[in-house]
């Protein structure tokens, strides 16, 4: 991160990359591009975006999520992982086998509060999206910890490759799941739990910080 | 531009020149984003939350979000008491910084959604409109909400004959004339333009052409807020 970070604002505009893609953040108006987001700008080959410092989860296909059961539907349940609307789980991406509604209660499987590792099957224009438990990985979870952060904050949290994440498996270790809804599952020791915590809340602060994952390090190295 | 220069007005203030002012972010912890504008006497905060689901269902618009806006004033916020319901003027103000808003807000990428924006006027000292408007775009860009550019208002009265930036309370009252405009400053597009009173062509020229210098100084204002927030948060997180 020894790069200048150059931050834009909503309505900038970016005539020195007229010739580039658009990304995330960014729309063409006439012939440049404008920034649509307060954020840092970032050049990827021949794309530019913008990353928010503050967003919303907005689902992509395939993403894996953490999220908790809040609700029962006529054939599944809704599940709230912190985005625009509630992820609905049908029952047929949950269970094994058939589902009768006259023999079983959807309560039966999973109930109200019940934490679920999701993996998002389909997204519809409207932003509706749907998710699926059954998978290697997926499913209901009882014995982790979380922690929830912005999800612009997991890019700082993986790092560049995942170096920062490997650093903090090294050092702390545990079994961590990373949901891209920005929930963070952690299976160890409540002890080593409090420790990945702090770590987590110091890159979550200190996220537009350059040299961050040799402060980590030292941080770690110190704790050890 | 400006003919007399040396007109003093009734707070001392040069004919171009605005009132103090500054500009906060992230003011409050609950909503998606905050601001706070203080514009000489004008105390106002704003929060913004969304996008989130639209309800009742049955009013949601297939192929946009609906922009909620809400201005209010303090029943504490003007010198004779006012009373808390909405008055009439208000309901009118919330319609037409909401149609400013609007204009800037890229409201196709969330098709029925809701952005709400609530506007609260703590004390009033005139031109509270576009200082609204200034605030709220500042609220919007602070909750991550994708706009073509920031929106900036800013006001211009004819008092004496003479053509005055930034009205304040008591030239509002008794001046001849007050020009609101709003303004996407990147952009060079109007999306507020209310006139009450008389000018002439070559005074509405002039008017104009000052509101536009006023605009372009409170939108330096909202980029040095947004800034300061990002120091902000390196220092002390974003838990606040």
């Amino acid at each position: 991160m020894s790069e200048e970070k150059h931050f834009v604002f909503p309505g900038e505009l970016l005539r020195k990359f007229s010739k580039y893609k658009v990304g995330d953040g960014v729309i063409k108006l006439g012939s440049y591009p404008v920034s649509s987001l307060f954020g840092i700008l970032t050049v990827n080959k021949k794309t530019i975006s913008v990353i928010p410092y503050k967003e919303i989860y907005r689902p992509k296909k395939g993403d894996i999520v953490i999220g908790v059961v809040v609700g029962y539907g006529n054939s599944g349940w809704f599940i709230d992982i912190g985005s625009y609307t509630k992820a609905f789980l049908h029952v047929s991406e949950a269970i094994k086998g058939k589902f009768d509604s006259r023999l079983n209660d959807l309560s039966d499987y999973l109930r109200i509060g019940d934490v679920v590792i999701a993996k998002v099957t389909d997204v519809s224009r409207l932003g509706y999206f749907q998710v699926s438990i059954k998978g290697r990985g997926l499913g209901k979870i009882t014995d982790a910890y979380f922690i929830k952060v912005n999800p612009v904050k997991l890019r700082r949290i993986i790092g560049r490759k995942g170096s920062m994440i490997n650093l903090i498996k090294e050092y702390i270790g545990g079994d961590i799941i990373l949901g891209k809804n920005g929930v963070i599952a952690y299976r160890n020791g409540y002890e080593a739990y409090k420790k990945l915590r702090k770590i987590i809340n110091i890159i979550a602060e200190k996220t537009f910080a350059s040299g961050l994952t040799s402060y980590i390090a030292e941080v770690l190295k110190g704790e050890k | 531009m400006v003919e007399k220069v040396n007109y003093i007005r009734y707070d001392g203030r040069k004919p171009d020149e605005m009132r103090p002012y500054q500009i906060k972010t992230g003011i409050f912890r609950n909503a998606d984003g905050s601001a706070e504008i203080k514009l000489g006497g004008n105390w106002i905060v704003v929060a913004v939350y969304g996008p989130r689901e639209h309800f009742p269902k049955a009013q949601l618009s297939q192929d946009k979000a609906i922009l909620n806006c809400r201005y209010h004033m303090a029943p504490y916020s003007t010198s004779e008491r006012k009373s808390p319901k909405p008055s009439r003027r208000e309901i009118e103000l919330s319609k037409v910084i909401k149609n400013a808003l609007e204009r800037a807000i890229l409201l196709d990428q969330f098709p029925e959604m809701t952005i709400d924006v609530y506007i609260e006027v703590l004390q009033a000292e005139g031109s509270t409109r576009v200082a609204s408007i200034t605030a709220a775009s500042v609220a919007l860009a602070d909750a991550g909400i994708p706009m073509r550019d920031m929106v900036v208002g800013c006001s211009v009265g004819k008092i004496n004959g003479q053509l005055v930036l930034d009205v304040g309370e008591e030239e509002d009252k008794t001046g001849e004339a007050d020009l609101p405009i709003a303004i996407m400053p990147n952009l060079k597009k109007i999306v507020l333009l209310q006139m009450d009173g008389k000018l002439t062509h070559k005074e509405f020229k002039e008017a104009f052409e000052l509101a536009l210098k006023g605009a372009m100084q409170l939108h330096e204002a909202q980029i040095k807020a947004l800034m300061e927030r990002v120091k902000e948060m390196e220092q002390f997180g974003d838990s606040r």
